[in-house]
């Protein structure tokens, strides 16, 4: 279960503060992000560097992604401890394992009636839901979304996006039922560009008898942010749960779809997308006024124009690359592929993003006044 | 050995700077203390290699809490990308890399004989084409130094004519020759007294020309000296002789580099010979590939099914952070896929180099070189006969070595120095003017 109680809401976004995560205690202000990893790292940082050179503002959740864990989870069942211990991660990092990973593409027309198609570097992997409770206890995870089918496209017919939004209820259900009370199950709405399927599964999640829901991870897979409508649809997903339920969304977004989505109340996300531009090449800053000023700006380094440029690559920035290394030294790196430019990069990224959040929440405080 | 030469008043403000002192020696073995003006290196040393001014996703924080004193960066490299002016405009490679301690670039020549397609040398310098970018560069002795005072390491290598391990005739000779006058232009050009030049002896395995060279070399050498030539291919009864002949003539006071080396037992072997300092890009090149240097049998090819449920650290005596946190399992899972399992690998495998040289300076300090070396080889080659090389090295030197004597040359430590089977590969012919 996850405790969560809503402080304020604005027309920027609301904030609001997490005191349970699971069978974890945990203290989080929202809006926030789930640290993304994929093999029980955050990309690129052995756990040495993390805990060395990475400064984050508050206590994190790492958001374990399961086709990059699939292939290791017979490994984990053998080895005498969890995920934590077997991927190295600190004793007590609080996990949640989310089936799809926000990086991956996904491929429609794989889902069956029992299982979820999630793939990794060996192909196309099956989920079901007996797996996925045995993998939750396995990995000692305190938290996993439950199985979302999301096979919506503009050419899937009707009776096809019925089905999955059957499938998706049915496997809440049987999660729920099936999963001990202390494990945080986030129910999944999604239902991709077809409004009447969104509310459909969002209705279905607060109308459940029992135990209530206390977190949704609304599954914007096969929306474009940049659509018009794109509001409307997320309005569909929002509309009939309760306000006190946590709002989360995983996928890789960029800080202006971030501000977006936070207008619209939602309270987590992940980091997929500064570590997808950090693995690019490329450095990002907010501005001081976010999410107000949802610009950002951007310093590609696989570009020679900064090779003979010896400063800080964002002088403002307090986070170990923007301190030790130059913007000259970062291009060198890039431009000889050294495994060292991903690293620093991921570091300065994950510092801006944790910024980010920082200044939302502040925002959101100082517009309420 | 001739007389010393006078030093000119810059040759003393230089040698202020850098200091050797010898804390304790043991047969040939030398237990030492090299001061630049960067760090304090305590010798026998191994000097990490950081092509392109990086340790390949090591910080160089984590190799502090190794407590490594000294890396090797490559002035080839270098030279081409980012370029040598805008590591001087950046301050230097130390400042440019975020490491404030002691750093070695060798000359460039190596690399240019390997990696180039098109290589001329006569008197007035090495001439090559960029394999980057097609032009062709001339580095007569002179320039070798600008580049590397702009690249500003604490040790600079002369710039020497290069000739293939295992070339003879005449050409052996002119080559070492050559390489002396050439040193004499590399101090003409050397200005920086917060630097120094290392001569590098030559000679092939033509025992009378070494020892001809290094008497020249060592009578201009200021702060230390390398034995350069070797690790290209020769036989190791050759490697060792050459090394231990060297060393048996060149004066005491200067440290000796021994260059290319870095399997295990060639350091092991070589320090007890007098040697002092290495340098090898096996154990970061070889770690992303999954192989782990462990003290019993050498090398773990992690990549390996059986270590698939092998809950075990790569090596349950090493304090290394990789050891102390992930399994073999975990690391078998994840090399080729994820950055983060190379560099688990690279740190394990530097601190295992660094972990040994100090195991060889305490053995040395303790006069307890001959039971450690006894214990090495034991681990090395589980139990199994130990290479008639090593035991002809350790007979020379005094040593008894327990175990039985294999017939084998390296039965699985063949030479894998990528540059000289790159130079191999490409069976280039080089012109000699
Ligand atoms: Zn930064
Ligand atoms: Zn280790």
């Amino acid at each position: 279960m996850v405790h969560f109680s809503v402080g304020l809401s604005t027309q920027i976004g609301r904030v609001g503060s997490i005191s349970k995560w699971g069978n974890a205690q945990l203290t989080q202000q929202t809006p926030s992000f789930m640290v993304y990893t994929r093999s029980g790292h955050i990309p690129h940082l052995t756990w040495e560097v993390v805990d060395t050179q990475l400064r984050l503002n508050q206590t994190p959740i790492y958001q374990m992604t399961l086709p990059s864990l699939i292939e290791m989870v017979g490994q984990i069942a053998v080895y005498k401890g969890d995920a934590r211990g077997f991927c190295g991660m600190p004793r007590d990092s609080i996990l949640h394992l989310s089936v799809l990973d926000p990086l991956t593409d996904r491929k429609v027309g794989y889902n069956d009636t029992t299982t979820v198609a999630i793939w990794n570097h060996t192909g196309k992997r099956s989920v079901s839901v007996p797996s996925l409770i045995k993998w939750c206890r396995e990995m000692e995870v305190n938290s996993v979304d439950s199985l979302l089918d999301y096979e919506f496209t503009p050419e899937t017919t009707l009776k096809r996006m019925n089905k999955a939004v059957d499938r998706t209820n049915q496997w809440l259900e049987s999660i729920r039922c099936q999963m001990e009370d202390d494990m945080g199950v986030i129910a999944c709405a999604g239902g991709g560009h077809s409004g009447q399927h969104r509310r459909k599964m969002a209705h279905y999640i607060s109308s459940l008898e029992g135990t209530p829901i206390h977190s949704v991870n609304i599954d914007l897979g096969g929306i474009n942010m940049e659509d018009e409508n794109t509001s409307d649809l997320i309005n569909e997903s929002i509309n009939p749960l309760d306000e006190n339920i946590l709002r989360i969304c995983q996928g890789s977004f960029s800080p202006v779809e971030i501000s977006l989505l936070l207008s619209k109340g939602i309270d987590i996300f992940d980091s997929s997308w500064p570590i997808k531009q950090a693995e690019k090449g490329i450095a990002f800053e907010v501005s001081a006024e976010y999410p107000i000023d949802s610009s950002f700006s951007t310093i590609d380094f696989t570009l020679s124009t900064l090779k003979s440029d010896h400063t800080s690559p964002f002088p403002s920035c307090k986070c170990y690359t923007c301190s030790k290394y130059t913007r000259a030294y970062l291009t060198h790196l890039c431009n000889t592929h050294e495994l060292l430019a991903p690293l620093l990069l991921v570091i300065h990224n994950l510092t801006q993003w944790d910024r980010m959040f920082q200044l939302a929440r502040d925002s959101i405080h100082k517009h309420s006044n | 050995m001739a007389s010393l030469p006078i030093a000119s008043s810059q040759d003393s403000k230089e040698m202020s700077k850098f200091a050797f002192e010898l804390l304790a020696t043991s047969r040939r073995a030398r237990r030492g203390r090299l001061t630049t003006p960067h760090s304090v290196v305590e010798t026998p040393v191994f000097m990490p290699v950081g092509t392109q001014g990086t340790m390949k996703g090591i910080l160089p924080e984590q190799l502090i809490t190794m407590d490594c004193r000294i890396l090797l960066c490559n002035t080839y490299h270098l030279g081409h990308r980012p370029g040598h002016e805008i590591v001087g405009e950046a301050g230097g490679i130390h400042k440019m890399m975020n490491w404030p301690r002691s750093i070695l670039t060798d000359s460039g020549g190596f690399q240019m004989v390997s990696l180039s397609k098109l290589m001329t040398l006569d008197e007035e310098g090495v001439r090559f084409e960029s394999p980057h970018t097609k032009e062709i560069t001339n580095l007569p002795p002179e320039e070798c130094i600008r580049v590397q005072q702009n690249l500003g390491a604490d040790i600079m290598m002369q710039l020497d004519h290069v000739v293939h391990t295992l070339t003879t005739g005449p050409i052996v000779e002119e080559a070492m020759e050559r390489s002396i006058r050439w040193l004499d232009r590399c101090e003409d050009a050397h200005t920086k007294d917060e630097q120094t030049i290392f001569p590098i002896v030559q000679g092939g395995l033509n025992m009378e020309l070494r020892k001809k060279c290094a008497e020249e070399m060592a009578k201009r050498a200021k702060v230390g000296i390398a034995i350069g030539g070797l690790s290209g291919g020769e036989d190791k009864s050759s490697f060792w002789r050459v090394v231990a002949a060297c060393c048996d003539w060149l004066p005491p006071h200067l440290p000796r580099y021994v260059m290319g080396v870095g399997f295990a037992v060639d350091l092991v072997v070589c320090s007890l010979l007098g040697a002092d300092m290495f340098d090898c890009v096996f154990p970061t090149r070889t770690a992303r590939f999954g192989t782990a240097l462990v003290r019993r049998g050498g090398q773990l090819h992690l990549k390996q099914a059986r270590f698939a449920n092998d809950f075990s650290p790569i090596d349950d005596r090493c304090e290394c952070h990789s050891c102390k946190t992930y399994t073999r399992a975990y690391i078998y899972s994840n090399i080729a896929k994820e950055t983060v399992a190379c560099h688990i690998v690279s740190v394990h495998n530097l601190h295992h180099q660094l972990q040994l040289m100090k195991d060889v300076r305490q053995s040395i300090v303790d006069g307890k070189e001959e039971a450690f070396l006894n214990e090495f080889l034991n681990e090395y080659y589980e139990g199994g006969s130990v290479p008639g090389w090593v035991h002809d090295a350790a007979q020379h030197m005094g040593y008894t070595i327990k175990q039985s004597r294999g017939e084998m040359e390296e039965r699985k430590h063949k030479a894998k120095h990528e540059d000289v089977v790159e130079l191999k590969k490409e069976k280039k012919e080089v012109t000699v003017a």
